[in-house]
């Protein structure tokens, strides 16, 4: 047992490290403020080789592993969450091909998404009607002489005002429950896809929210991602990656909320304030080894559904009582806009609903036990 | 002798909630949003005599009495936290303004009060006191004419109502996290002159006790509606075949939510129907309350789902405002060093 980074490991955190906090923190609070999209950070991630962390060198990723992702997120959410959720999610994205799309597939999509081409990536899953329940989707794609006709809509898409690709499910046959979705790569500019206007949201403000319709959108053969049919377990197994991605941004978040508070403790500290920095540092402390544990797992191509929603359901629930200790720590200083800390706390709040909420986590986590049990 | 009697009392709570359902709901976005109250609102307020909360009863005014006061205040928080907390204020400034709330614009326009005694003392200063303290946080700053600063005069209560434009250059940032349309501003009282003319000096102790009380019933008030929109939700909301209201993950937080909630309740009518003393009912119904609407708030906005992230409905709002309710005027560590301080006290 090793709980220790690998040198290489070690070497991405500290790139990461400097990337968030030469190009991320100094536009953080401008950008929640003023909203909007940060194109120019995202472009800068591009560049750094951040939308493709875990993706292969060939297809133009930085192959630095799970782990290295993991350790990059948190890097990167501790100066700013918002930007972090649009690179968390166009990392899932371009992972999700790698690891499901056709040679042909994977070369025109993953090297575009990792350079910037696209911009960033979009999955784009839930409806208004099948949230926690994505089996409840409505969206539908028909078969055509040469492809599919997909109708719908989406809503909660991150980045959806600027992504230039889509991951979207949609059912290719009725009845079956799961089995009869499947998953379509969807560019930006496909004609009928209209984007929406983004939420007013509590915070990640510097992130689009948006609700996207597919208005008889027109997809060659060549998009459809794994079999027909087969759309559901793809968008699991995204996921389970992608719940390492939302841990990591939430710890991150906790972190940098608690370390503004540290500097408040500088100048003679009382007990009651060491206490709560105490709690803190205790919880940050054990998800991160929850996170890293998981990842891990992905790392040596292992199952790690639990190990996800554990890390998940802990470090996102963690972090924000952590935001919370924050607040109290600091006191009246710590509700104005330039500590910090209330921007930590409005953004860590979704991260205990987005990506499966803290109860899917648990319904998640149950299943794999009781799995674990019946199978010998 | 809280002025009025049960039926006054129950007319009055029934024609705030008629205002909250029309004005108050509606509104509390946008102001949010830009971080005031509307100017229309003051007016509505006076109308049903909230502002005359804590004027002398001789007056045309109720006692800032929290029997009277609470459950108004608990009404206007289910429309929104911000006017709840204006109007708490302003009844505790005019409560301090004694005699002088009698002039009459002081009971048409929005006032502000700070408590600040103990830690800050008003000194001498050619023909009137320059205050010595530590910042505070002031409710309305923007928005009140004038507010009820609270000092210590050697041993003495001073108390000193201050012009608007006499704490302009004393006013700090704004609060952002929540209570957006009180536009509450960090106050450097160190250094604040005020004039002889500012000098209240009313009989009696400094409102602290009513202050807590009144947190709490805004607390209980953002709690309660949390509560009940997040039970709607729960009913209407389809997934997996079902009402999410029958899933029984989201049951237990619903029992769990209502339980909290009636314990404070139970604990602010302890605080408001006898006499409070530091670390007494008060403090526990403030510190408990803020806290537990806290956690409503929050699995409120966590039934409602990815919706309730949003600003589009008040969960997120409520959870911002009830957590400024926390870090109200005192600190959470304040207030359990109060309670200590009192257990520890001979009876």
């Amino acid at each position: 047992m090793n709980f220790e980074a690998s040198p290489e490991q070690a070497a991405i955190e500290a790139e990461a490290r400097r990337f968030a906090q030469t190009e991320l923190a100094p536009r953080a609070e401008a950008l929640d403020r003023t909203g909007g999209f940060p194109v120019a950070s995202l472009g800068a991630a591009a560049r750094g080789g951040w939308l493709g962390i875990n993706v292969a060198r060939a297809l133009g990723g930085l192959e630095a592993g799970a782990v290295s992702y993991a350790l990059a997120i948190m890097e990167c959410a501790r100066a700013c969450a918002a930007t972090t959720v649009a690179m968390c999610v166009s990392n899932m994205v371009a992972e999700v091909i790698a690891a499901f799309g056709t040679t042909a597939q994977r070369e025109r999509w993953v090297p575009s998404l990792c350079d910037g081409r696209l911009v960033v990536g979009a999955f784009a899953l839930s409806e208004a009607g099948a949230g926690s329940d994505p089996s409840a989707m409505q969206t539908r794609a028909r078969r055509t002489a040469n492809g599919w006709v997909i109708d719908g809509a989406k809503l909660w898409i991150t980045s959806g005002s600027h992504a230039g690709l889509f991951v979207v499910w949609a059912r290719t046959r009725e009845g079956g429950g799961s089995k009869g979705i499947s998953c379509f790569l969807v560019p930006g500019d496909a004609p009928g896809l209209h984007r929406g206007v983004p939420e007013t949201k509590m915070g990640l403000r510097g992130s689009t929210t948006v609700p996207i319709a597919f208005d008889a959108v027109e997809v060659g053969d060549d998009a459809l991602l794994h079999d027909e049919g087969g759309g559901f377990p793809v968008a699991l197994m995204a996921l389970d990656g992608g719940r390492i991605g939302i841990a990591a941004q939430a710890w991150g978040i906790g972190r940098a909320a608690t370390d503004a508070a540290a500097v408040q403790l500088a100048d003679g500290p009382s007990p009651s304030a060491l206490a709560l920095w105490a709690e803190s540092e205790t919880e940050l402390a054990a998800a991160r080894l929850l996170i890293l544990k998981a990842a891990s797992l992905k790392d040596r191509g292992q199952r790690f559904t639990r190990e996800a929603a554990h890390a998940k359901v802990f470090a996102s629930e963690r972090a924000f009582a952590a935001c919370d200790r924050a607040l109290e720590i600091l006191g009246d200083r710590g509700f104005l806009a330039e500590a910090g800390v209330e921007r930590a706390y409005r953004d860590v709040r979704v991260t205990m609903i987005y990506e499966g909420t803290s109860e899917i986590q648990r319904v998640v986590i149950a299943r794999e036990l009781v799995r674990a049990r019946s199978s010998p | 002798m809280s002025g009025l009697d049960d039926d006054s009392l129950g007319l009055l709570r029934d024609s705030t909630a008629e205002l909250v359902s029309r004005v108050v709901l509606p509104g509390a976005r946008t102001w949010d949003e830009r971080g005031c109250l509307a100017s229309s609102v003051a007016r509505a307020m006076g109308e049903l005599g909230l502002l005359a909360l804590g004027a002398p009863e001789a007056r045309g005014g109720v006692a800032a009495d929290p029997r009277v006061v609470v459950p108004v205040l608990e009404v206007l928080a289910r429309g929104d936290g911000s006017l709840a907390l204006a109007v708490a204020t302003h009844a505790l400034a005019v409560a301090c303004c004694g005699e002088r709330s009698q002039e009459r614009h002081l009971l048409d326009t929005w006032l502000s009060w700070a408590p600040s005694a103990g830690t800050c003392q008003a000194l001498p200063d050619g023909d009137g006191w320059t205050l010595q303290g530590p910042d505070v946080a002031l409710v309305m700053a923007d928005q009140a004419e004038a507010a009820v600063l609270e000092a210590r005069d050697g041993d003495v209560r001073a108390t000193f109502l201050v012009p608007r434009e006499d704490l302009q250059a004393a006013l700090g940032p704004r609060c952002a996290l929540g209570m957006r349309a009180a536009s509450i501003r960090q106050l450097r009282l160190s250094g604040l002159r005020v004039g002889k003319a500012a000098r209240l000096d009313p009989e009696g102790e400094p409102p602290f006790e009513h202050a807590r009380s009144f947190v709490a019933a805004i607390a209980l008030g953002l709690g309660r509606v949390a509560l009940d929109d997040a039970v709607a939700y729960a009913r209407s909301r389809v997934q997996f075949g079902e009402p999410i209201a029958a899933l029984q993950a989201i049951q237990v937080k619903l029992a769990s939510m209502a339980t909290g909630l009636e314990a404070s309740a139970a604990l602010v009518a302890r605080a408001t129907g006898a006499p409070s003393s530091s670390g007494g009912p008060a403090t526990a119904a403030r510190l408990f309350g803020a806290r537990e609407a806290v956690r409503v708030c929050s699995e409120s906005l966590q039934i409602h789902g990815g919706v309730g992230y949003t600003c589009d409905l008040p969960a997120e709002r409520r959870l911002r405002d009830a957590r400024w309710c926390i870090q109200a005027w005192w600190s959470p560590a304040a207030e359990r060093e109060a309670i200590v301080a009192r257990l520890r006290s001979p009876a």
